[in-house]
């Protein structure tokens, strides 16, 4: 693990040249990719959403697209799709930005569900499908999204089954008044992600994927995430609880983080850290429970669930 | 000669001696941990026992921070240490020599707060 320690290190080092604060939130990226899942970045406009994105992706020296979803896109904007070459005269598929390690999708909330749903199969199952062709995608592949919490114009809420594919909700806040200061004097001069140098290779990420995937979850701590998922879906004040695909999601996110910690096996604590994270945004709770006040928000409901399982000790 | 009173006063104070070595020879004190796992297993039921109020879901480690947030006086690295020791074993499989005295006295001294409870 001491090379996973060392990559941490740097993309911290690395990404800090640019983005001000936003530890946690790269630690969580990381994680987001070592266990091959997607991120969604949510928060209020001007939170470093996209910037903190665009840097992360730059410090994995990995092939980097971003899109910027609009309502009048199209599936194949994202996607590719087949085209006439003048040159040659036959017809060929041109790959669309999908086709890269990193897919920066910039408010993904913009497009319509069309659009959207075309990321699912990329998400999903690292590949896509157009006209009958089915093309793998590279790999290692992460999609990371940002949607704005805030505005509503405009904007198509993603439906429960494309949240569902994101491993990790990664909400940003405002930071605190001192860190406010450093981002004001950062930016009154040039800012240029040049500065930015891989923190690792390619062959080093492969590395530390593999790693992750031998790092130990015992069966109580399996035992312990089919409770946790169970609760959410008995619940009364609940609509739709954890999905397997969630839970699953859990255990490999928390063997991601239990690795960035430098460690071998997983334990209770990863969990209970990693699920506000892997499962806030897919718990969607019956509207008359929250205006009655049973609950207030799905991260107060699992803060509940969390203090009432009781984990392996 | 001793007055009946200074007898009396005497009497009593052998007999809360007494009284106080039974609880602490007898009730409080139990034979120490033989291991890291008994340790640990000790000090989760001293833990309840202690803080009734605690929630079901919290794991030893936040136990552990809770208690040091109260201002429970252990050696907090030993115990750390051993903590993390437990943890590989329990959830890791992992094997290897470790302390755990101070855990089976941060235990013992739970037991006693649990009886005195004032949660």
């Amino acid at each position: 693990m001491d090379t996973l320690e060392e990559i941490r290190a740097r993309v911290k080092a690395e990404t800090a040249k640019v983005v001000v604060g936003r530890e946690a939130e790269v630690d969580l990226l990381l994680v987001s990719l070592l266990s091959a899942g997607h991120s969604l970045l949510e928060g209020v406009p001007g939170t470093s959403k996209t910037l903190l994105a665009k840097c992360f992706a730059r410090t994995l020296g990995l092939s980097f697209k971003r899109v910027q979803f609009t309502p009048d896109m199209l599936p194949l904007d994202v996607v590719g799709g087949f085209v006439l070459n003048m040159k040659t005269k036959e017809i060929e598929f041109r790959e669309g930005p999908v086709f890269a390690n990193v897919l920066l999708a910039d408010e993904i909330n913009r497009s319509p569900p069309k659009v959207q749903s075309a990321l699912l199969e990329a998400m999903q199952e690292v590949q896509v499908t157009v006209e009958g062709h089915t093309r793998s995608l590279p790999y290692p592949f992460m999609v990371i999204a940002t949607q704005n919490q805030v505005e509503t114009e405009g904007v198509y809420p993603l439906p429960e089954g494309q949240l569902d594919r994101f491993a990790l909700k990664i909400p940003f806040g405002y930071q605190g008044r001192e860190l406010e200061g450093s981002i004001i004097e950062r930016n009154l001069s040039d800012m240029d992600l040049d500065v930015i140098e891989p923190a690792a290779t390619e062959a080093e990420l492969r590395s530390a994927m593999e790693g992750v995937k031998k790092v130990v979850i015992s069966p109580d701590l399996i035992d312990y995430l089919a409770r946790i998922a169970e609760f959410t879906r008995q619940d009364p004040r609940v609509d739709l609880g954890a999905s397997p695909r969630a839970m699953v999601h859990l255990a490999h996110v928390s063997r991601a983080f239990a690795a960035l910690k430098g460690r071998g096996y997983v334990t209770p604590d990863d969990i209970k850290e990693m699920a506000p994270y892997v499962l806030g945004h897919r718990i969607k709770l019956k509207r008359a429970s929250v205006l009655k006040g049973e609950v207030s928000s799905s991260q107060g409901f699992l803060a509940d669930v969390l203090a009432q399982v009781k984990p392996p000790r | 000669m001793l007055s009946a009173t200074a007898l009396a006063v005497l009497d009593l104070s052998l007999f809360a001696v007494a009284v106080l070595g039974y609880l602490r020879g007898g009730l409080w004190s139990r034979p120490g941990p033989g291991s890291l796992e008994e340790a640990f297993s000790q000090l989760e039921v001293s833990i309840w026992s202690a803080f009734p109020s605690l929630p079901e879901g919290y794991t030893v480690r936040e136990a552990l921070a809770h208690l040091r947030k109260s201002g429970f006086r252990a050696d907090w690295m030993e115990i750390e240490g051993s903590l993390q020791a437990y943890e590989g074993k329990r959830f890791g499989g992992l094997a290897g020599p470790s302390k755990f005295e101070e855990v089976g006295r941060l235990a013992s001294r739970l037991r006693r707060h649990g009886y005195f409870r004032r949660d």
